[in-house]
Formats: C-alpha cells, sequence, structure tokens
C-alpha cells in the first residue's frame, strides 16, 4: 500500500511540479550538488527536485557520524582506486557502483513532509517500495532506512533537514557487484549479529539477483520515477540545475567534500 | 584522565559507539560516532564541544541533549546519555581517582 503524499490528498489529486535532474559525477561532485540544490530550495529560488545520478568513478559514501575506520576498509578503497566521500546525512556506508546502482535525491521544503521525520522517510522510501514492484518485486520499508526484498537489504537513504529543507538521498542496488560492496565496506559485528548475518555479503541483494535476469538502468530509472511520482504527488517536468547551483556544487566539492579533513576527519 | 570507549547496537536499530575522556569527574572530550541520524543539523557537534566540563550522570547529560532539542533516530537520547555515563565511569576506574 502506497501513502500518497499528504498535499496530494489536499488538492484533490492534483500533482505538484517536481524538477527532475539527469547529472552524474564524481563523489565530490555529486555529494557538493546534492547540497547545493538543498540550500536553494531552502531559499526558495528552486522547486522541489528528484535527482538520479550515478557515481563516476564508483565511490564509497559514509555517513556524517561514522568513524571512517570503522566503516570502510580503507587499503581496500585504496587498492581499487575507489575514492571515499563523508556526507552530510546520518546512516551507514555506502557502495555506489557506477555500473550497478542508481543513486536518488529527493530535496523539498520541509512542509511538503508534515509529520514525523520518520514519517517523511517512509513516504520517500515507498516510491522505492513502488518502483520494485513495478519491477517484479516485493519490498518492505524497515524503518529507520531501508528497504529490503526477500529480508535483504536493497536500498539505503539518508535524511539531513537544514532551514527549513530537507535532502534524503539514497541507493537502488540493481546490479551493484556485491563481492566488491563486501570487500569495501566494514559493520560492526553487533550490527551483523542484530541483522541475523556474520557478513555483510549475506545482508544485502540486488534487482537483478532477486528477478534471476539482468535488468537495465533505463527500466529502473523508469520504475523510480513512477514510484515517486505516486509517493510523492509529483509531477516531474525535466530541467537543470541552476547556474548558481552549479557553481556552490563546484565550490563544495573542492572546499568540503574534495578534503580529507571533511572526508577523513572523523 | 582516563578514557574509555562504549559501543552499543540502540533500540531504534544503529549501532553508536560513544568515546570520553574524564578529568578530575568531569566529562573533557566526547565523540558520538556510528550510523545513526541526529536532527537539526549541527546539533550534534555543538552537543559534544558542551559536554566539556559536564559531571558525567545520565541526568545531567540528558539535561544537555534537551537544551539543543536533539532528535536521534536509530537511537535514543536516554540510550547516548547512558553511554556516555557507562564510559566515563570506565574512564575513571581506568584512570584512577582524580
Amino acid at each position: 500500500m502506497i501513502k500518497k503524499h499528504p498535499e496530494l490528498g489536499r488538492r484533490r489529486g492534483e500533482a505538484l511540479r517536481w524538477r527532475l535532474v539527469f547529472l552524474d559525477g564524481d563523489g565530490p561532485l555529486n555529494m557538493g550538488l546534492d547540497e547545493a540544490i538543498l540550500n536553494s530550495v531552502s531559499r526558495g529560488e528552486s522547486p522541489p527536485t528528484l535527482r538520479l545520478y550515478a557515481f563516476k568513478p564508483s565511490a564509497v559514501t559514509i555517513g556524517r557520524f561514522q568513524r571512517v575506520r570503522e566503516s570502510v576498509d580503507l587499503d581496500a578503497a585504496r587498492r581499487l582506486g575507489v575514492p571515499v566521500v563523508r556526507r552530510i546525512t546520518g546512516g551507514g556506508s555506502v557502495y555506489h557502483d557506477e555500473l550497478g546502482e542508481v543513486t536518488y535525491s529527493v530535496v523539498a521544503p520541509v512542509r511538503l513532509f508534515p509529520g514525523s521525520i520518520l514519517d517523511s522517510y517512509r513516504v520517500i522510501c515507498s516510491g522505492l517500495v513502488k518502483a520494485l514492484d513495478i519491477l517484479g518485486l516485493r519490498a518492505q520499508f524497515v524503518p529507520v532506512n531501508d528497504v529490503v526484498v526477500n529480508g535483504k537489504k536493497i536500498s539505503g537513504s539518508a535524511q539531513v533537514r537544514r532551514a527549513g529543507a530537507l535532502l534524503q538521498h539514497g541507493t537502488l542496488m540493481y546490479a551493484t557487484d556485491l563481492d566488491t560492496l563486501a570487500s569495501l565496506l566494514r559493520a560492526p559485528r553487533e550490527k551483523l549479529e542484530s541483522h541475523g548475518v556474520s557478513s555483510i555479503r549475506e545482508r544485502v541483494t540486488t534487482v537483478s539477483i532477486e528477478l534471476g535476469r539482468g535488468i537495465s538502468r533505463e527500466e529502473v530509472q523508469e520504475a523510480m520515477l513512477r514510484g515517486f511520482e505516486e509517493a510523492l504527488g509529483a509531477e516531474f517536468q525535466r530541467g537543470e540545475p541552476t547556474d548558481r547551483e552549479l557553481a556552490e556544487a563546484e565550490r563544495l566539492a573542492r572546499e568540503r567534500y574534495g578534503r580529507e579533513a571533511w572526508n577523513l576527519g572523523r | 584522565m582516563g578514557a574509555a570507549r562504549v559501543r552499543r547496537r540502540c533500540v531504534g536499530g544503529k549501532t553508536v559507539d560513544v568515546e570520553v575522556e574524564v578529568e578530575a569527574g568531569r566529562l573533557r572530550r566526547v565523540v558520538i560516532s556510528g550510523d545513526f541520524f541526529a536532527y537539526p543539523e549541527g546539533a550534534l557537534e555543538a552537543f559534544e564541544e558542551s559536554l566539556s566540563g559536564v559531571e558525567p550522570s545520565r541526568d545531567e547529560v540528558l539535561k544537555v541533549i534537551r537544551k539543543f532539542g536533539i532528535e536521534f533516530l536509530g537511537a535514543s537520547a536516554e540510550e547516548i546519555a547512558d553511554m556516555i555515563a557507562e564510559a566515563a565511569e570506565l574512564a575513571e576506574r581506568e584512570g584512577g581517582p582524580g
């Protein structure tokens, strides 16, 4: 059962217009652009925005509050040439496989999500649940921020709120190389035990594995658009980041997400 | 001075590490890390800073959390305060009196 966006109900089915952005980048630029869009939406300069993107090259992102050495195998990252970037959002470490996952970000005024913070996770993640349903998989939202299929994690999300706006970004794995993922990410023994597994590898899955067939990125993105359309009560209109957003994204990539002081600093 | 670390899998589902240094019966430095969420943005860092000099009891720490209005997801304010108090006790034992 998909929860409709509350404002949609009030408008009797009239969809809200959202900007839809497709723009890939490397780790620092991707994180810079998400933050720049957050700032722009919070200033009222940009409409609510859904962005779908890839990390080129593949990268690991870690949560704002994580100890880097607890969450990533830095030797493996160096060996594989995978950059590590800290997000402004909390949560855990994520492997963004250039060829196997779609990253989304939802940026909107907080007033569009009138319930609790957890409610807003549920509403946004229901777009992913719906997308997986369209692809033929039965998925569940598991609070706080996971979407699972057959008990395994297929998507994780993380949200930050700043000056009246929220940014939630997350991953949907459709063909992620899970062996590489498992060699890069670390999880505390306590966390794995609580999920009843002994390694990260056992705890994750992909759309392709669950469907038992290959699937194209386009097919996954199309399902995500339809899922978010329904969950957010949104009507997407293809757009581009503004010049100011792009300039700010590049500045943030340089001054924050490209620096060890931020990425390795906790 | 003593230092100690406590890790807990919180009821809300996230793993939290608390590292503390204590000196003369007061918190000196506290770092809270893990895969949890804390709102509003920046409040957790401000909270950590302001714990310096605070008596390491659950109630005193909870007061500071409430002052900052921090909302945790995946962990609770009570769990975090418990962990800080527990780590401080370990740190004091390790560091000896004073």
